[in-house]
């Protein structure tokens, strides 16, 4: 067997965060569980398919299928890379990559067996939430080839997600940056998985004639689109009427276009994996020409002067923002979250009513770019002193004269001036929306208030938990349970006991203030905006506590 | 705001840190005065980290007070933060910047005027001999620039005390004797300079004054030729004579003030009374008898073999 597979595997099985992890989606896949059958019941028992603030979620038969499983797939998407994206930074850093080097294995080898291992350990995860999907397919109104469809799908993102997070690491030495890079490449990848399987598809039918008897080549393109649609959970969306149902053959033909289309862009992915590991072999641990290109990138074009001049007094006041400012990864996560949201909106003005159009408050347009925005929030806010943790300087910077209000100040003011500009024209942009289609029910609010009190107090929570935490990705997970997700839960649990529907009687709150305040319709937004903003004060309570304790001392020596 | 010239640099009473259960300092005494070079000598996890730290504010005692030039460490933090400077044992560079831009940088987070910045970066960077190096990105620079560089940065806000923990760890020779020549210089400028260290040969040669501790606890404390008292009873000396030393041998064992002689390698080993006595009876001894005398020296216990004596071997 492959020594690298081998000790994958024996690190795994001591790995405490891997055990954890399988804990929590084993947990969450029975709670899913308990809820799914909870609700079903209710609805067997009134025979009324809409209640509560979950009503849209029950109107339709497989409607639950396709969401149930979309969440299961967008937590395909973000923890697959984050499974192999340190596999070979971290060799690289604690250099026993160089060693590996020395031994009788080829680059390829290390690369497969760094894939292989990790498929495993994402499939023991994919195993123990699978109950989830099992509930609404006992619910009814699933076929039996979208099961078979979802999973595909869901093998395709795994193996995707794996393949970019095994690239992004051997270009990075960096755990964040190589996350950073390993979910632009996922997105990448799974473009190039799309762009072969449609060609795949075609192919096929015009080479080997399986087609359907129409004249429209692209009447495929109901599988060609499958990963899409999966990801937005439109799978589960009836056909356009005039579209052919598939044969039996003529699926299968076209998934296994699909699957071809994984694996060959999977093998490519890995090989270039490959060769930059044989790269690194060669080379020096450190090499000036990419220090020198990142030099010439922070210099100053427009306005030099000037903008010297602002950075020597902001170095005068405080050195740890001059410091977030310089790098050029700041200018070009900034750059990158205003070109994200503005593709987002492209995305939805193009295509009109795209994916469900703008109504109800779980259509795509409404919840894709305030989400990503918040993930990336989170990502930020638990990296912050990673640099200096890693490094050490934090050591150094808690024995100048800087106080820690400085400290914290100079990670909140960068924070939000990462953020500042993507947040603000995702506002303006959804305030404009929502004015023109009032009346199409397009509501934005909820989301808005959620995602301004983020950009404020994800940078507490984040630096709380990223103290805390011993690796990066708990830390980013624990950022999102503590900055975005208890309170959305909370939101929605105070919310359906206002709701009069929900438990098919008077609501549970009837009467009381709150439930004047829940149906003034800011019920979604202001709540979860207002727990955050208190967890946010705990959290920064906390950082200082964490500051002072110097806990995180023992885990930064050994830099250098 | 240089305090009275009768305060010590360091003092610490009954100092102690202790992590979760692990008693990492125990009830430590020591007294560092103003100029001196003084090494901090222990074996891994002996504590030395630990008390660079506290001395430093980073870490506050569990048990104990330490005084900083009659500050406290923790009371007065703010003020005993701009008299040192501290040095951990591993780089703490941002690999991205260049060598004056990180220097600035800290020179600015030790709040030095911008118009007294320049100057006090390239004066620094003189000192450590990195002048030519100033242009260059740090991760670009060798082991021992690094090194030198995490040095300047100590000097940047011209402290009183020094506290360097393990400086030559990974230098090569050369860049070891440079980096120890830089410390003289700075001793001469009156600066006082705490070292940690197991390299012990070196410290011998550098230091005035040592202290040696050992899972957390003082075990010597004093000037670091005195080191050897403090350990070996009894004074010794090594004779080589021309000819067979058998005869000499008896010579001085007949004297009083000789304890016992034992004979190794062509030479013999004369161990005195009374540590008191400066062995000058042997070569009057000798030469009065006709004996040709070749070689007289005291035997020396080097550091390294104090250090081994003392310790008892148990690294945490
Ligand atoms: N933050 C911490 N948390 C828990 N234990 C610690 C912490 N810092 C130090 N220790 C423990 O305290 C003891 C003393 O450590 P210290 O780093 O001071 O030793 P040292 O003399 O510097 O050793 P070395 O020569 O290896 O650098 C060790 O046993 C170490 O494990
Ligand atoms: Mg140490």
């Amino acid at each position: 067997m492959n020594p690298v597979i081998q000790r994958e595997l024996l690190e795994q099985c001591r790995n405490p965060a891997l055990f954890r992890l399988r804990l929590i989606s084993g947990a969450g896949a029975i709670g899913a569980l308990l809820w799914g059958i909870t609700v079903w019941a209710e609805m067997q028992r009134s025979g009324n398919f809409v209640f509560g603030p979950w009503g849209v979620l029950f109107s339709e038969g497989g409607f639950v299928f396709g969401r149930v499983q979309m969440v299961l797939t967008l937590l395909i998407l973000a923890l697959a890379p984050t499974l192999t994206a340190d596999a070979i930074a971290r060799e690289r850093r604690e250099s026993t990559l160089n060693l590996l080097g020395l031994t009788p294995l080829t680059p390829s080898a290390v690369a497969v067996g760094k894939s292989a291992a990790n498929l495993l350990r994402a499939l023991t995860l994919w195993l123990a939430a699978l109950p989830i999907l099992t509930v609404p397919f006992l619910m009814g109104g699933v076929g039996g080839r979208q099961v078979v469809e979802v999973m595909v799908v869901h093998g395709v993102i795994l193996l995707v997600g794996l393949a970019a997070g095994l690239l992004a690491s051997a270009v990075s030495t960096q755990f964040r940056r190589a996350l950073a890079l390993a979910f632009v490449l996922e997105l990448a990848l799974l473009v190039g998985v799309e762009l072969v399987h449609m060609v795949a598809v075609v192919g096929l039918q015009v080479v080997l004639s399986i087609s359907v008897p129409t004249s429209r080549p692209m009447e495929l393109s109901q599988t060609i689109h499958l990963v899409s649609r999966v990801v937005t959970g439109e799978v589960m969306r009836p056909l356009p009427p005039g579209f052919p149902v598939l044969s039996v053959g003529q699926w299968l033909a076209s998934l296994g276009c699909l699957i071809g289309a994984v694996v060959l862009v999977g093998w490519l992915t890995i090989l270039t994996a490959a060769r930059r590991i044989a790269r690194l072999w060669k080379e020096e641990p450190v090499r000036p020409r990419t220090l020198a290109i990142q030099r010439e990138l922070t210099r100053p074009v427009l306005f030099p002067g000037w903008i010297r001049q602002q950075q020597r007094r902001r170095l005068a006041q405080n050195p740890l923002v001059w410091i977030q400012h310089r790098s050029v990864a700041a200018a070009l996560t900034r750059w990158g979250w205003i070109f994200i949201v503005i593709l987002v909106w492209m995305l939805i003005a193009t295509t009109g009513g795209w994916m469900g159009g703008f109504a109800g408050q779980w259509s795509v347009p409404v919840w894709m770019a305030p989400l990503l925005l918040m993930g990336g929030m989170a990502f930020s806010a638990a990296g912050g002193f990673r640099a200096e943790r890693e490094n050490g300087t934090l050591e150094l910077l808690l024995v100048t004269p800087l106080t820690l209000n400085q400290l914290l100040q100079s990670r909140w003011s960068s924070h939000v001036r990462e953020f500042l500009f993507p947040v603000m024209l995702q506002l303006s942009l959804s305030i404009y929306v929502e004015g023109l289609w009032r009346r199409a029910g397009v509501d934005y609010s909820r989301f808005n208030w959620w995602l301004l009190m983020s950009l404020l107090t994800l940078p507490a929570v984040g630096l709380w938990r990223g103290l805390r935490a011993r690796n990066f990705v708990t830390a980013v997970l624990s950022t999102v349970f503590w900055g975005l997700f208890l309170p959305g839960a909370l939101a929605m649990v105070v919310s359906a006991l206002g709701n009069p529907d929900y438990f098919g009687g008077p609501a549970v709150l009837q009467g009381t203030g709150v439930q004047f305040f829940l149906e003034t319709r800011l019920d979604w937004g202001v709540l979860p905006a207002a727990v955050q903003f208190l967890i946010g004060l705990v959290a920064l309570v906390l950082v200082r506590r964490e500051l002072v304790s110097r806990q995180f001392a023992h885990q930064t020596s050994g830099g250098g | 705001m240089t305090p009275p010239p009768t305060v010590p640099a360091v003092q610490t009473r009954s100092l102690g840190r202790i992590f979760g259960s692990m008693v990492a300092l125990r009830s430590l005494d020591l007294t560092v005065h103003k100029g001196d070079l003084f090494g901090f000598i222990g074996s891994n996890g002996a504590g030395k980290t630990t008390t660079l730290r506290i001395l430093a504010t980073f870490l506050t005692p569990t048990m104990g007070t330490a005084e900083v030039l009659g500050l406290d460490v923790v009371k007065e933090a703010d003020r005993v933060r701009h008299l040192i400077g501290y040095m951990p044992d591993f780089f703490g560079v941002y690999k991205d910047m260049e060598v004056t831009e990180y220097l600035d940088f800290f020179g600015a987070c030790y709040k030095i005027p911008a118009a007294q910045r320049e100057k006090t970066v390239a004066d620094v960077l003189e000192l450590v001999g990195l002048s030519e190096k100033k242009g260059s990105l740090i991760g670009a620079l060798s082991r021992g620039m690094q090194q030198r560089l995490g040095l300047a940065r100590v000097l940047i806000h011209d402290p009183q005390l020094l506290l360097l923990d393990e400086p030559a760890s990974g230098l090569d020779p050369r860049a070891r004797i440079e980096m120890m020549a830089i410390l003289q210089e700075l001793q001469r400028m009156g600066k006082t300079i705490i070292i940690s260290s197991h390299i012990l040969s070196e410290l011998q040669s550098l230091c005035n004054r040592c202290a040696i501790i050992e899972r957390g606890q003082l075990i010597y404390s004093g000037p670091i030729k005195g080191v050897k008292v403090g350990v070996t009873e009894a004074r010794a000396f090594w004779v080589r004579v021309a000819g067979a030393p058998e005869t000499s041998r008896e010579l001085l064992l007949q004297r009083p003030e000789t304890e016992s002689v034992e004979s190794a390698e062509g030479r013999l080993k004369v161990v005195l009374k009374n540590p008191d006595d400066d062995g000058s009876f042997i070569a009057e001894t000798l030469v009065q008898a006709g004996q040709r005398v070749l070689e007289l020296r005291e035997d020396e216990l080097g550091l390294e073999e104090v250090f081994l004596r003392v310790t008892k071997g148990d690294t945490q």
